[in-house]
């Protein structure tokens, strides 16, 4: 520089030097001070606007009213600026008082959308993407981050476990493609992991869900379940702010299931055992004694409490933006010896110096389970058993001197409260989840980015269940006392680097990306069962004297890919995006280790055509269709590989002691491979009445192949386990849509939004699997439903009911099977053969919903702000297994209406006849046990009132808003069960999908009422 | 010029952890499992062949195996028991064990575990550099336990396949491997019985106990030979071991308690043990290997399960006769739980009917008349106050799977089969009755042999197979419902369901299988 004002000196004339030091001079003389006013387009003011003088650090702000005041060289020029608007430079020439409209900034007010390794403004996307953001997530508490999720976006199927406090919901997007567990990909401020249940929800900034192959293939063999992507608050840039959010609710039962009581149950076993023409317990009949009593179930239930304490700081400067938050989250169960409490502190900080950027997200989470187990646990305390005892010790028997079975009649009966209260039993987890992202403008519009990223977290899984005797009979007592406690440390780390390029053209806009990737996770676990206490209260492993188990193992997998990704526009009208993704992963064998998901989309902004120019109805509008394949690679880590069980053990010698014995059980496809998934999207969306309403809709078509279905080996190979292979299909078809609506009426301001999606779902092909029988609902080993070709995965199969047989010969003129007599269930003859056999059974309905809404109101007039958040389902069965406990189990308690059971005299019962031995399979699985799983319910309801600014300035805060809310205020269903949404039977060691839809009283959803305070300085 | 230096320098570095990733790539996506010790391993040296044998003894345990399910394939479905409930653990005994049902699979699968775990040993360890002795013993075991599970499933389900390499060694595991006819089998099965008697040690040190021994597989070989109807190769085997090595114990209820495990009587035995571990399964650490399946015998209000109460033709058969000192015979006492108010002395003992807690029948069932089991129970010894008192796998008393009492009754019966009521007949039946003071046959009938065995040997798992080798199941079970009456009757018995079904599984996985005549 020096050089080139030399020679440029040189060359100069005397003159203009004389003229330069003379104005250089004149513009150091005149300093003055301007004032003005900064204007939105619609002349109101812009508080917190930017004012600086060109080519210096000289600045100000506006103040509330958008007025300012600077002073500077009159033959400056001033820089306006605020976000949102498109920034204005204007010279001052000597003038005093400056007033400026800004413009809104057309790009920035499109909204930008949170995709795959970047943003896209919202009128360049050709994926289908759905969005939630703070504004929605804010309002609510959630125990875990991923229920926010719930019936905000089409397409998207969050179903919570039941109540439990701190469950992890199941998130299905667009129909499941895959017969496994399997779950979306997380993708929380850059870094890849399986749940965002460590987040704080009070954190997040964003979620997107990335739905098709065109948003999602950039993610490759991990996208074929959906990609979900977080990002959480950072600081902003000028503001300095603390946000605190304190809320405290309590939570109440919604529905509680009818059992019957002391004098029912007796009533109910003595007919029954009069019908079977076996003797009567003596403790229902003879010895009935209307003392010992109990309901373990409202006696398990109580109303806790929840609390919720969120504080966020945050703020930012020229260069640097930081946000830092806590949270701590404590709820109680509404069933007793249940809880959850979650800590977390998040560290979000943001460099910017020139060419440079450093991004970082810290995020620690502790949590703290404690589940009851034990719940509604089958073969329950029958209510003609105390809980506790005379001394006020938990018990499951009034007469311990009898034999238990034959006094009481059952063979056993689980204290489930008494276990649950003596029993320790936590899980604590410290996790971690952050990254480092370094990036670096090289020439203008190219960007490289280092990305690292971390997740660890170190688990202790702790029971300790002392010794106790409640009763004498099998589950009443323990010959020792036992604890089980694992510990697992995780880490997973990962390295991207990526290269963006991003540039306009005159007419065309490019977005290349490309990158390289590795990420390698590690899992360790050990454990200990150990047996055999000094006492109840030393509950340490090394005080035991027997150790039975030490589980532990050592789990490391890789994944290494290459992706890029082109988006292309020309003139805001044409779309173009192309995507790659090569992944090599360590869970296939070399030559199957490599897979590449490509996908293409396509996108015409209609409404920017010239042609379009004068048609006002519909604005905005976008056409866009994709096409991709994605994976999934679901299997087990080191699946492929062959090994020797190490624990066939046998007994021998005089006296006995256990051999070590090996054997193999494992049978091995070491040719698995990816399962792929086809995805078409077909998109339209569009605003009108003055883009006060939009619209999004999308038909997809999603074709999973390869999927890996478990094939159980022939048995005389002596293999135990089911053997995956690559040769199931899945299809699903469906349509989302989406509105949105934002008006104003005088005062009032009013939103409105809701989506509902259709979705169907069928199993194509299986290959030489057979199909699956699961959904066990008793421990009795009935089966609830089979996943076959042509019907949707985990689909309800049994016999279908006609009424009750009245007469032994009606009975026996059918044919059945099994022996029915009168007053048990004629099942229907389907195949018409003249008897009711195994053929007899059909598809009786499914458990997922294949209609899904939510429906948002939200509304704010003056101080007061109301908001109303409505989702439901329909079209789903859920299999009622406590009816089977109710009416058929020999063991628990009945149902009370079990007592209006047929009898000669009750012939119109719809009800079979009680009986034990059940000699006509009354129990089968049938329609008796499903029921509509359709409900509509008011997720959440939210009444604020926000102090009003003149108070507010008075005692200098920025916001005081206080809050009511309500959590499932009403449900409209017709289920019996505690509450529709279930979750999936956790029976049999089989993937927990088949039991989708399966209820035998899971943990029941609360009724949860809030009072909260938000207060921002 | 100094800051274009510093971005060479930061894209320098970059790259350098670029490629650094990039180098340490292929050896991410190598990862061989740690945890697990892989076949290609094993089958080095002498202690890998003990494991080897040791896991194949370790099916017999398998919760599908004897330590439970396998009494719902046999004595469930004898005319000695009447089980309750329709379940799948009653259908095979209702001539209703579908294809699909567990207790179709489970018990085939688990004997399969038996018969490849064998083959594995039969297969690597002659390969093995280790003492001859041990290399042929375990040989000898490996035989044994392959032929032993052939027997069980030649008989419960006829038409299976007869595997004798493991199945790494067979190209194709589907194509290859087809339904063998049982004849076929049977020649496999006594073919190996043979090498096992020769292979074998007539005895194991006291620290091994519970082996099979020479002895034990040369009287299974009888068996065999009774079963395919070789009488006078059947004499010839239990001719070889009547020479003393085995011997009656004085006390017939010796056989089923813990307290006499592998006995002067005991040809094989299940080794059980209650050492407090429990679950369901079997190849997992620290899983029961108790008897489970008490829970399926004791009377009912001993159990959590639907259990079986005992047909009353088999009481009055007991009762037809007398000791020589005119009391009932000792092994109803041992054998059943049932009305009465005499009681019978023996051994130094005063019978009568007890079950769990040390409870008459009168205390148990004031004013009831039915049946129940007793065998194997053994609550006198283990003071269980029920069947799963201290947990499923609470009794550790060893199931007798063979016991010299059989091998004596067996011969009897194949020189009957023979040569008719001769001397040697009379003196190896009259040998059993002398034990538990029943007065000498004189002479004897087919008929006398049958009752002598169900008095001897009800709940032992070898009713229904001697019904069946003497084709009188329909005779003796379908054609009496009332036996059944408890778990639907007999009603759905079709030709050929003297057998189970193959299950359902390999017929779905192995396109050569064919369903079982009547399924």
């Amino acid at each position: 520089m020096k050089k080139t004002l030399f020679k440029q000196l040189k060359k100069t004339s005397t003159l203009l030097l004389f003229l330069l030091i003379l104005s250089v001079h004149h513009m150091n003389a005149q300093n003055i001070t301007i004032t003005g006013i900064v204007t939105d387009g619609q002349n109101q003011p812009l508080p917190g606007a930017n004012v600086l003088l060109e080519g210096t650090t000289i600045g100000t702000q506006t103040d509330f009213n958008g007025n300012y005041t600077i002073t500077a060289d009159s033959n400056g020029k001033l820089v306006f600026s605020f976000i949102g608007f498109v920034t204005k430079s204007i010279s001052i020439n000597g003038e005093k008082s400056i007033n400026v409209s800004l413009a809104e900034d057309a790009n920035s007010l499109d909204e930008v959308v949170i995709v795959g390794y970047g943003i896209q403004s919202k009128s360049d996307v050709t994926g289908s993407v759905g969005v939630v953001d703070s504004k929605e997530i804010e309002k609510y508490t959630y125990s875990n981050a991923t229920e926010a999720l719930q019936g905000r976006m089409a397409g998207v199927s969050v179903t919570a476990p039941g109540g439990t406090p701190g469950g992890g919901p199941v998130v299905t997007i667009r129909g499941s493609g895959t017969l496994s567990d399997a779950g979306p990909l997380y993708v929380i401020d850059g870094m890849l992991t399986g749940s965002m249940s460590s987040i704080n929800p009070g954190d997040i900034e964003s979620i997107s869900v990335l739905k098709d192959a065109s948003a999602s293939a950039i993610y490759g063999s991990r996208a074929a379940n959906g990609v979900i992507i977080v990002t959480t608050k950072k600081g902003v840039k000028g503001q300095i702010g603390i946000d605190a959010d304190v809320s405290y609710g309590i939570q109440k039962v919604i529905n509680t299931i009818d059992y019957a009581t002391a004098e029912q149950y007796a009533a109910i076993s003595n007919r029954a055992r009069d019908n079977d023409g076996i003797d009567r317990a003596p403790a229902n009949d003879t010895a009935f004694n209307p003392a010992y009593t109990s309901d373990i179930q409202n006696e398990s239930l109580r109303t806790a409490q929840v609390k919720n304490m969120n504080v966020r700081f945050y703020g930012g400067g020229e260069n640097g933006t930081y946000s830092v938050s806590l949270n701590h989250f404590d709820q109680d169960g509404i069933v007793r010896e249940s809880s959850y409490k979650r800590t977390t502190a998040r560290f979000n900080a943001g460099l910017k110096k020139g060419i440079f950027k450093l991004e970082s997200a810290v995020g620690l989470t502790r949590t703290e389970n404690n589940p009851n187990n034990y719940f509604n646990k089958e073969r329950g305390l029958i209510p003609t058993i105390r809980t506790k005892d005379d001394d006020g010790n938990w018990s499951a028997t009034d007469f311990p001197d009898e034999s238990f079975s034959s006094y009481y009649g059952v063979g056993s009966s689980i204290n489930s409260l008494g276990l649950a209260s003596i029993e320790d039993r936590t899980v604590t987890r410290n996790a971690i989840i952050g990254n480092i992202g370094a990036s670096l403008e090289i020439i203008e519009g190219l960007t490289y980015k280092l990305n690292l990223g971390l997740e660890s977290y170190a688990n202790n899984n702790y029971t300790f269940t002392p010794l106790y005797v409640f009763n004498e009979a099998s589950e009443g007592n323990t010959d020792y006392a036992e604890l089980k406690e694992t510990n697992t440390n995780y880490l997973s780390t990962l390295v991207e680097n990526t290269l963006n390029y991003k540039k306009e053209f005159g007419d065309h806009k490019v977005d290349v990306i490309a990158g390289y990737t590795e990420q390698v996770s590690n899992t360790r676990y050990l454990g200990v069962v150990a047996r055999d206490f000094p006492n109840n209260d030393i509950r340490v492993a090394s005080a035991a004297a027997d150790f039975t188990q030490m589980p532990s193992e050592d789990l490391t997998k890789g994944i290494q890919s290459y992706f890029g990704r082109v988006s292309y526009s020309y003139d805001e009208r044409y779309l173009l995006t192309a995507t790659i993704r090569r992944d090599g992963s360590s869970l296939f064998k070399e030559d199957l280790r490599w897979g590449t998901f490509p996908s293409a989309a396509l996108g015409w902004n209609i409404s920017n055509e010239k042609f379009m120019e004068n048609f006002e109805t519909l604005t905005d509008i976008k056409l866009r269709g994709s096409y991709g394949e994605i994976g999934s690679d679901n299997v087990a880590i080191y699946a492929i590989y062959p090994e020797l069980n190490l624990n066939s053990e046998s007994v021998l010698g005089d006296p006995q002691v256990r051999y070590p014995g090996y054997s193999i059980t494992k049978g091995v496809n070491s040719n698995i491979t990816w399962e792929t998934t086809k995805t078409t999207d077909i998109g339209l969306e569009f605003e009108a009445l003055d883009n006060k309403l939009n619209v999004t809709m999308d038909y997809f078509i999603k074709n999973s192949e390869d999927v890996l279905v478990a094939l159980r080996p022939s048995l005389y190979t002596g293999f135990d386990n089911d053997v995956p292979f690559n040769t199931a299909s899945i299809k699903n078809k469906g349509f989302e849509f989406i509105a949105g609506y934002n008006d104003q009426f005088g005062e009032v301001n009013f939103n409105a939004s809701a989506n509902f999606s259709i979705i169907n779902n069928e199993v194509t092909a299986l290959g030489n699997a057979t199909p699956i029988i699961a959904g066990g609902f008793t421990s009795n080993g009935l089966l609830g439903t089979k996943t076959d070709i042509g019907e949707p995965i985990s689909s309800f199969f049994g016999y279908v009911r006609d009424g009750i047989y009245q007469t032994d010969a009606e009975a026996d003129a059918a044919n059945d099977q099994a022996n029915p007599q009168a007053g048990d269930i004629r099942f229907k003859d389907l195949d018409g053969d003249g008897d009711v056999d195994v053929d007899d059974q059909t598809y009786i309905g499914n458990p997922t919903p294949n209609f899904m809404y939510g429906i948002n109101v939200s509304a704010d007039y003056k101080d007061f702000d109301i908001s109303l958040f409505f989702n439901g389902v329909s079209g789903n069965k859920i299999l009622n297994g406590v009816k089977y406990r109710g009416y058929f189990d020999t063991e628990g308690n009945y149902l009370a209406d079990a007592l209006n059971a047929w009898t000669p005299e009750n012939t119109s019962s719809n009800i079979p006849r009680n009986t034990l031995s059940d000699p006509g399979f009354n129990r089968r699985m049938s329609d008796f046990y499903l029921e509509n799983g359709s409900y509509l319910r008011l997720k959440n309801a939210q009444i604020g009132y926000s102090l009003p600014e003149n108070v507010l300035e008075k005692i200098k805060i920025a916001k005081v808003r206080f809050y009511v809310s309500a959590t499932n205020l009403f449900t409209i269903t017709d289920y019996t069960g505690y509450y529709p949404e279930i979750g999936r039977g956790g029976r049999g060691n089989s993937t927990k999908i088949f039991n989708s839809g399966v209820d035998e009283g899971s943990y029941p959803v609360p009724r949860t009422y809030q009072l909260g305070l938000q207060v921002s300085f | 010029m100094r800051k274009k230096y510093n971005y060479l320098k930061t894209i320098i570095a970059m790259t350098g952890i670029l490629l650094l990733s990039v180098n340490c790539a292929e050896d991410l996506l190598d990862q061989p499992n740690p945890n697990a010790f892989t076949p290609d391993l094993f089958w080095l040296d002498q202690s890998d062949a003990e494991k080897g044998i040791i896991g194949a003894y370790s099916a017999f345990t398998h919760i599908w195996y004897y330590s439970r399910f396998e009494i719902f394939a046999s004595d469930y479905r004898d005319d000695v028991t009447n089980p309750y409930g329709t379940s799948e653990r009653t259908a095979l005994g209702s001539f209703n064990g579908v294809s699909n049902s567990n207790g179709t699979k489970w018990v085939w699968a688990s004997m399969y575990k038996g018969v490849s775990r064998a083959n594995e040993v039969l297969f690597n360890v002659p390969n093995i550099d280790m003492d001859e002795t041990a290399k042929n013993n375990i040989l000898g075991e490996a035989y044994f336990i392959r032929a032993y599970n052939y027997m069980c499933l030649v008989q419960s389900w006829l038409n299976v396949p007869l595997i004798t390499l493991p199945i790494s060694e067979i190209a194709d595991p589907i194509g290859d491997i087809t339904q063998t006819p049982p004849e076929e089998v049977w020649v496999q099965i006594i073919s190996d019985l043979k090498m096992a008697g020769d292979l074998l040690p007539n005895a194991w040190p006291d620290g091994q106990k519970g082996r099979i021994t020479s002895g034990g597989a040369i009287g299974m070989l009888g068996k065999a030979y009774l079963y395919t109807k070789d009488y006078d190769s059947a004499k010839e085997a239990f001719s070889t071991i009547m020479d003393g090595r085995f011997n009656l114990t004085a006390d017939y209820a010796d056989n089923f308690t813990e307290t006499k495990e592998n006995n002067s009587e005991s040809l094989f035995e299940i080794q059980m043990i209650n050492d407090g571990n429990q679950g369901w399964g079997s190849d997992a650490p620290g899983s029961g290997k108790g008897a489970g399946f008490h829970a399926d015998l004791a009377p009912r209000g001993f159990t959590g399960q639907d259990g079986t109460r005992i047909n009353q033709w088999v009481l009055d058969k007991f009762l037809d006769e007398r000791t020589v000192n005119g009391e009932i015979d000792p092994r109803t006492f041992t054998t059943l739980f049932f009305d009465t108010d005499e009681t019978t002395t023996y051994q130094g003992n005063v019978l009568s009917p007890r079950t769990y807690t040390d409870k008459t029948y009168q205390e148990v069932f004031p004013g009831g008349d039915l049946v129940w089991a007793n065998k194997h129970l053994d609550h006198a010894f283990n003071g269980r106050a029920n069947s799963q008192d201290g947990g499923w796998h609470g009794s550790g008393n060893n199931l007798r799977i063979l016991r010299y009492a059989d091998v004596l009754l067996m011969y009897a019966e194949a020189e009957f089969m023979t040569n008719g009521s001769t001397t040697a007949a009379l003196n190896a039946i009259n040998q059993v009755r002398a034990r538990v003071d029943m007065p000498p046959f004189t002479s004897i009938t087919m008929q006398d042999i049958e009752d002598e065995r169900v008095k001897e040997l009800s709940l032992e798992r070898t009713r229904y197979f001697d019904i069946l080798r003497w084709g009188k199941v329909v005779e003796y079970i379908v054609n009496k419902p009332e036996l059944k009456s408890e778990s639907g009757g007999t009603s759905s018995y079709k030709a050929g369901r003297e057998y189970i079904a193959i299950p359902q599984n390999e017929l779905d996985t192995n396109p050569n299988f064919v369903p079982n005549p009547g399924y």
